[in-house]
Parts: C-alpha cells; sequence; structure tokens
C-alpha cells in the first residue's frame, strides 16, 4: 500500500468515526419530561403534543416520563435529573422556600382541586367532621392536610392520621382500615368514581378544599433556574407546542382522541379509559382562574401566586416570604 | 544436669500474708489496665467519627450545600436536642416492634431449627419454604400486610419477624449440627434421650453460630421496622422520616435517622454482651479478651 493511498484510507476512517458521533446539523434537541404521576387527565394534551407530532415541528424528541408524586418530581428537578418536569406547585413552592432553584413556566391548572374523599354514607362534610376520625395520606400529601387542619383550627392531634404509601391509600380506603384520604380530585380518586357507576364500588364524596379557605395552585410545568439561562429556547419551544396541544384538547370533539393517543403511548391499563377521561373533563374547568381566564392558557396571575403563598404564610410552612417573581414566569408563554 | 529455665519459678509461699499480698496487689493493677485498654480501644472509633463530623461541616460550608440536602451536623444536633421528646416517642414505638418481633423471631427460628435437626421430613418440607420466604422483597410484602392486618403494630412486627426469622434458623440449624457425631454416639450409649442430647450437647455447641445469627437479625429487625412504618403508619421513626422528607425537612430527617443508628448500635451492642457471658468459653471471646489483656 502506498503512503498515499494509506493516507486516504485514515482520512476515510476518521469521516466515518466522526460521522457515527456527529449529530447531522438540525438534529431534535432530546428532552425528558418528567410528569409527577401515572397517567392522569390533565396528562393529555402532553401526550397529544407528542402523538399529532407538535413537539417534533419544534425540533424535540420529547421523553414522556411517569412520575412518583410531585414531591419526587420536585427533588429530581432540582438535582437536574430532567430537563421539564411536571408537578403540583404548591410542593415546588415549599421546595423553592428550602432552596431549591425552580421555577414555574406554564401553570396548565390553577385552580387546584385537593379534597378530603369519603364514603358517601358517611362522608366527611367540614373540617371538623375529621375530629376522632381517620383520614390516610401519603408522605408528600401531608402538607397539604395539615394546611386544611390549620386554617380551619383542627387539632391534629384530634385527627387520626395515617400515613401510607401511594400504592395502598386507595385500597386501605376501600376495605374500610381509614375513614377517608386527601387526594387531588383530578387524580385517582375518580377511579372510585367510575367503579361506583359500574355498580363494583361504593359512592364517594369529596369535600373541596377550595370551600374551606385553601386554593392552592394546581399542577403546571417546571424547570430549573439554570435550564431558563442555558435553555431559553428549548424551553420556550416545549411551551409552545404544549400550549398548541391543550387549545386542542380543551375542544370536547378531540376528547376521545385524546384519551387514545395517552392511553396508547403512556402503556395504561385499559381499565383506566373511563377515568382518565373523566379526570380530564374535571380538569378542564380547572384551568384557569377568574384572575386569568382572559389569557391563554397557562399564563399566570400574580393575585393566585400571592394567594397560594399566603397560605403557607399564615399555617408557618414558610418561615419568610418568597418573591413571587422567584417562583413563575410568563417569559415563555405564548401571547396569542 | 544444669536446668534451665524458660520462665522463672515462683518463690515458696511461707506465709499467708505473703500468699494474700501479691492478689490484692494485682487485682486494681488488673482492673486499671482494663479500663486503659477498652480507652485505647475506643479512642480511634471516637477520633475518626470526630473527623468525619469535621469533614462533613466544613462540606456544607464551603460547597454551600442547601439544607434539605445535608444539614450540618450542628444543625442536627440542636435539632435533636430540641425535638428530644419527639424522637423518644417515636423512637420507642419503633423499638417495641424491633424487640418483639426479633423476640419472636429466635423463639419460633430457633424452634424450627431443632425442629429441622431432629426430623429430616420436617428438614426437607421446611427448608424449600423457608428459602422462598426469604427471597420475596419484604418491601413488596409490605403493602399487604398492612392490608391485611391494618396500620397498628401487628404488620411492623410481622415484616420484622419475617426478615430477621431466616438468619436465626439457618444460623441455629448449621450449629446444632456442627456436633460430631461421635460424641452423639457417646452420650446415647450413655443412655441419653434426645431431649437431653439436644438440650445438653447440641445447644451448648451451637450457641457461638446462634449468636452469629442473632446479631445479624437484630440489625436487619431495625431495617424491618422502617419498612413497615414507610408503608402505613402514624407513628415511629420511619413515619418521621416519611413526613419530614416530605416537608424537606433535612434537620429533623437526620435527627430521625442518628436515633435509628444508635438504637441499631445498642442492641448490636447488647446481643454482643448477652454473648460474651454465655459464652465466655468460645475462642471468638478468648481471643478478644487475650487480645485486651497482652501488655
Amino acid at each position: 500500500m502506498t503512503k498515499t493511498s494509506l493516507q486516504r484510507a485514515c482520512a476515510a476512517a476518521a469521516a466515518l468515526l466522526l460521522g457515527a458521533f456527529a449529530q447531522p446539523a438540525g438534529a431534535a434537541d432530546a428532552v425528558s419530561f418528567r410528569l409527577d404521576w401515572t397517567l392522569s387527565g390533565y396528562h393529555l394534551p402532553f401526550y397529544w403534543a407528542k402523538d399529532k407530532g407538535y413537539y417534533a415541528a419544534e425540533n424535540l424528541d420529547v421523553e414522556i416520563k411517569e412520575g412518583a408524586g410531585s414531591g419526587k418530581t420536585v427533588a429530581l428537578m432540582a438535582g437536574r435529573q430532567d430537563d421539564i418536569g411536571l408537578a403540583d406547585y404548591m410542593f415546588m413552592s415549599v421546595g423553592a422556600a428550602k432552596g431549591m432553584k425552580l421555577k414555574g413556566i406554564f401553570g396548565e391548572v390553577q385552580d387546584g382541586a385537593w379534597a378530603i374523599i369519603s364514603p358517601a354514607d358517611r362522608p366527611i362534610t367540614k373540617p371538623a367532621d375529621l375530629i376522632g376520625r381517620s383520614v390516610a395520606t401519603t408522605a408528600d400529601h401531608k402538607s397539604m392536610l395539615d394546611l386544611l387542619l390549620a386554617i380551619n383550627k383542627v387539632p391534629p392531634d384530634e385527627v387520626k392520621i395515617q400515613v401510607t404509601s401511594p400504592a395502598t391509600r386507595n385500597t386501605v380506603f376501600v376495605n374500610g382500615q381509614v375513614d377517608s384520604f386527601i387526594s387531588v380530585v383530578i387524580g385517582s380518586p375518580l377511579d372510585l368514581v367510575v367503579l361506583a357507576k359500574q355498580g363494583k364500588g361504593k359512592p364517594v364524596h369529596f369535600m373541596q378544599f377550595a370551600d374551606f379557605g385553601i386554593a392552592p395552585m394546581g399542577q403546571g410545568v417546571i424547570v430549573n433556574d439554570r435550564s431558563i439561562v442555558e435553555k431559553p429556547d428549548m424551553l420556550r419551544r416545549f411551551v409552545r407546542a404544549s400550549a398548541r396541544a391543550l387549545d386542542q384538547v380543551v375542544k370536547p370533539a378531540n376528547t376521545e382522541e385524546a384519551v387514545n393517543a395517552a392511553m396508547r403511548l403512556s402503556g395504561a391499563r385499559e381499565e383506566r379509559r373511563d377515568s382518565v377521561k373523566l379526570q380530564w373533563l374535571e380538569t378542564v374547568p380547572r384551568l384557569r382562574t377568574k384572575n386569568t381566564e382572559d389569557h391563554p392558557y397557562g399564563w399566570m396571575s400574580n393575585k393566585d401566586w400571592a394567594v397560594a403563598v399566603d397560605i403557607f404564610m399564615k399555617t408557618g410552612q414558610l418561615d419568610k416570604p418568597i418573591p413571587l417573581g422567584s417562583l413563575y414566569t410568563n417569559d415563555f408563554v405564548p401571547t396569542n | 544436669m544444669r536446668k534451665s529455665w524458660t520462665v522463672p519459678p515462683k518463690p515458696m509461699q511461707t506465709n499467708r500474708s505473703a500468699a494474700v499480698a501479691p492478689l490484692a496487689v494485682r487485682a486494681p493493677r488488673r482492673r486499671r489496665r482494663r479500663l486503659g485498654e477498652r480507652a485505647a480501644n475506643l479512642a480511634p472509633p471516637i477520633l475518626v467519627t470526630m473527623a468525619v463530623l469535621v469533614i462533613w461541616a466544613a462540606a456544607v460550608r464551603i460547597f454551600e450545600i442547601p439544607d434539605y440536602l445535608l444539614p450540618a451536623p450542628q444543625a442536627v444536633a440542636a435539632r435533636m436536642v430540641k425535638e428530644w421528646p419527639l424522637l423518644w416517642k417515636h423512637g420507642v414505638y419503633t423499638l417495641m416492634s424491633v424487640l418483639t418481633g426479633f423476640a419472636s423471631g429466635v423463639v419460633i427460628g430457633v424452634a424450627l431449627a431443632c425442629a429441622i435437626v431432629l426430623s429430616r421430613g420436617m428438614e426437607r418440607v421446611a427448608m424449600p419454604f423457608l428459602v422462598m420466604s426469604q427471597t420475596i422483597p419484604k418491601v413488596a410484602i409490605a403493602p399487604i400486610l398492612v392490608v391485611w392486618l391494618g396500620f397498628g403494630i401487628l404488620p411492623k412486627i410481622a415484616i420484622v419477624f419475617l426478615i430477621c426469622f431466616f438468619p436465626i434458623v439457618v444460623s441455629t440449624v448449621v450449629g446444632l449440627k456442627s456436633v460430631e457425631t461421635d460424641m452423639i454416639d457417646l452420650v446415647r450409649s450413655m443412655g441419653a434421650r434426645t431431649v437431653k442430647i439436644m438440650l445438653r450437647v447440641r445447644a451448648p455447641s451451637a450457641l457461638p453460630q446462634m449468636f452469629a445469627g442473632f446479631k445479624i437479625a437484630v440489625c436487619l429487625a431495625v431495617v424491618g421496622a422502617i419498612v413497615g412504618e414507610f408503608v402505613g403508619s402514624d407513628r415511629g421513626l420511619g413515619y418521621l422520616l416519611l413526613t419530614s422528607t416530605g416537608t424537606l425537612d433535612g434537620t429533623l430527617v437526620w435527627s430521625a435517622l442518628f436515633v435509628l443508628i444508635a438504637m441499631g448500635v445498642t442492641l448490636f451492642a447488647i446481643v454482643s454482651k448477652l454473648e460474651r457471658l454465655a459464652i465466655p468459653w468460645h475462642v471468638s471471646v478468648r481471643a478478644e479478651e487475650a487480645a485486651m489483656y497482652q501488655s
């Protein structure tokens, strides 16, 4: 082999090797998107965006990952284990107060739907009814229960609070081992409503937190502050695609198709279909508050955030006020 | 022939007081030496612990680690002092499930081990189920136990029992079987019955292995109690860990962890002490004592 042909062969090999590792120009940005839970109704817009290619159109390759509670998603985002997260903004606020560098950039569910769920034949209709009775809560949700008791001046020592794992909470309620449990309405409690409608379970009663002084923020997209500095364009494209999807999924004519897409992409069990659909239908009225009804979906109001932070201050869950500007930004929400 | 002495002979004792005096002088000297040796043995772990605490405090300060991730040790200490009644209340609950589950594991485990040793049929039936029970992750079975048994202390005791039962049975079986068959044949030829052989020959020989199993089991018992409380509880150190993690209360998390560590270490030390009392003749105990008294 001559020297020249050897040089050409080496150059070709080097080009092949580089080509194997180098991304072609215009390759999609890989995005890891961590949800707060297993498939729930309010996740439909994100699965729609993936299914319809809205993320791909924005040059994003989004991997949607299921979560194990807002608390865990908030912790993962604080450690930058994922690029973007979806979590309850009340948990994010507590994390931010403890030093986590997190911010909400798209408030999907703005009217937080917390409730105490109890059997319809022995309902908990007001917080005082909890005295002498038991309530199951996961560790993440206990702080919301503490808020309810504190705001309504119910001594926590007189309520039997059972902390359970997420896997056992609904089961111990159905088995009658606890009188009630606390949860977000637009989540797994609607599984029980569906079962009752199908004649496979007993009807349940929802005591909404909003009726008793707690109107918290709900679920929204969260990012680490460093991502806002390092990847603002990626975040803007993600929010734009998600907002476009939300605009489509809220149309009643698209509900079935959105549920189908979410069920298919998430691999959820078929038995959950009716519950997921019901969860979405319960979510739609909560996408905006009276302070944001004239704005695009996802746009958040300072007044709503101030109410949420005030709840924490009144009940001592926050030591000092947090500047609202450190908790959220509307910079990424499309204006049209 | 000239005698050579490798050890100088002791002088003859001609009167009683001379015979007593050296003994009276030796006893306090031995006690002082024992205390000195103990202090020398404790110094390295204490120094290492202090070094770890200093490095921990420095790292938190230098790298500005947030409280919810890793609080400073002095903050944890202050919180432990402040929340001592709370830690005590929850610690006692966890300790109850640990001790009850562990004691149940010892009683039932040793009894089952005796049955396995005495009966080949029992061994063939029980051992596969024992191994199967051990391969089931306790984290997976804990929610089922909570659903079956409720939120009280019973599911926690059940999980502690399940987690420490296996090492107790296995170590006891190995110990009971380790007696030489010649010894068994000898006492049997003297008319000893099965029960007497078990109590007078097998059991004393099995004690070293049994205590090895007990020491492993007592540490696992603490883990089992926490697993049970993680799944469903309204009190206990596991409950405290869960709820304080949920509110990102770093100092309370670490306070509860330190109480748990202290509980595990203390229980291990108690079992070790019982071992020294029960088998002072065993080579492991004698070697430890000899190492302590070597000048």
